[in-house]
């Protein structure tokens, strides 16, 4: 006996469509922020590092 | 706050497992070298465990190398490996940190110490800097690798979700990389924070990011396959 698999495409929704891409974009601006912590402890901006 | 890093020590050894037999089962660098990083975040909240209880020099150290230089450098060795598969770039690079790894190593063993005032009640990233000495290229490495490491990690989830999501397959995988990349994010901002000035968030941000990654492993290792009808072979 084969077997036969579903494709692994998924169905669209609000969920995939809207709130993944506004997820992925806070990602990357936290990625960015924590980068730029890193710029302005290493620029002398947080006395107490 | 102390009893943190007894959960987080608890979930990222669980973790080491999980990914380890995945390493055995499968294979794959990318699999063995996420087992290492995670032993070694593991390590490191160990150590804060035990710095909980008593003080010594040679627990601080194994903290400072381990949870703060070598643990997201190490994970975002296995994400390179995961996504770069061509040539072999990813074993140079993989030599590379091993190499660095070892210089970091001899750096934090020799560092001076040059207090042993600690207070056991107090969060140990509050205190080291008071303990031992780093010189600056421990502070460079130290910056480098967890740029290197958030970069790679961080950076390596996103863009795995992010195709996911073009090619609208593999929802599991999709959303367990969002979730790898936020639980990432999570002691990357709390060892920012640390280096601002604010060192309280530093043990919720681990507890919070090895559960968050761990999570998101399991979600995007789940088997997507659906098996819908047989026909005779």
């Amino acid at each position: 006996m084969a077997t036969i698999h579903r494709s692994k495409r998924f169905n669209p929704n609000l969920m995939t469509e809207k709130i993944v891409p506004i997820l992925l974009v806070i990602l990357l601006i936290a990625l960015l922020a924590v980068f730029v912590l890193i710029g302005l402890s290493l620029a002398g901006f947080f006395p107490t590092a | 706050m102390n009893f943190l890093p007894y959960l987080s020590t608890l979930v990222t050894f669980a973790f080491v497992v999980a990914v380890y037999n995945r390493y055995r089962q499968r294979g794959g660098m990318h699999s063995l070298l996420w087992a290492l990083g995670l032993l070694l975040y593991g390590i490191g909240t160990l150590s804060e465990v035990i710095l909980g209880w008593t003080f010594n020099v040679f627990v601080l150290k194994i903290w400072y190398l381990t949870g703060a230089m070598l643990t997201a450098a190490w994970l975002g060795m296995g994400t390179v490996h995961l996504l770069i598969r061509k040539g072999n770039a990813a074993q140079v690079i993989t030599w590379l940190l091993a190499g660095i790894s070892l210089l970091a190593l001899i750096l934090v063993l020799i560092a001076p110490v040059t207090s042993t005032t600690y207070d056991v009640t107090r969060p140990v990233s509050e205190q080291y800097k008071d303990i031992f000495s780093r010189n600056g290229l421990t502070i460079l490495l130290t910056i480098l690798l967890n740029i290197y490491g958030t970069l790679t990690l961080v950076g390596g989830a996103i863009y795995s979700a992010f195709l996911f999501w073009r090619k609208k397959i593999l929802a599991s995988r999709m959303f367990g990389n969002i979730l790898i990349a936020a639980g990432a994010l999570s002691p990357a901002m709390g060892g920012t924070f640390l280096r601002v000035g604010l060192t309280d968030l530093l043990y919720l941000s681990e507890l919070i990011g090895a559960i968050l990654m761990f999570i998101g492993f399991l979600m995007a290792t789940s088997e997507v396959s659906e098996v819908v009808s047989t026909v005779p072979g």
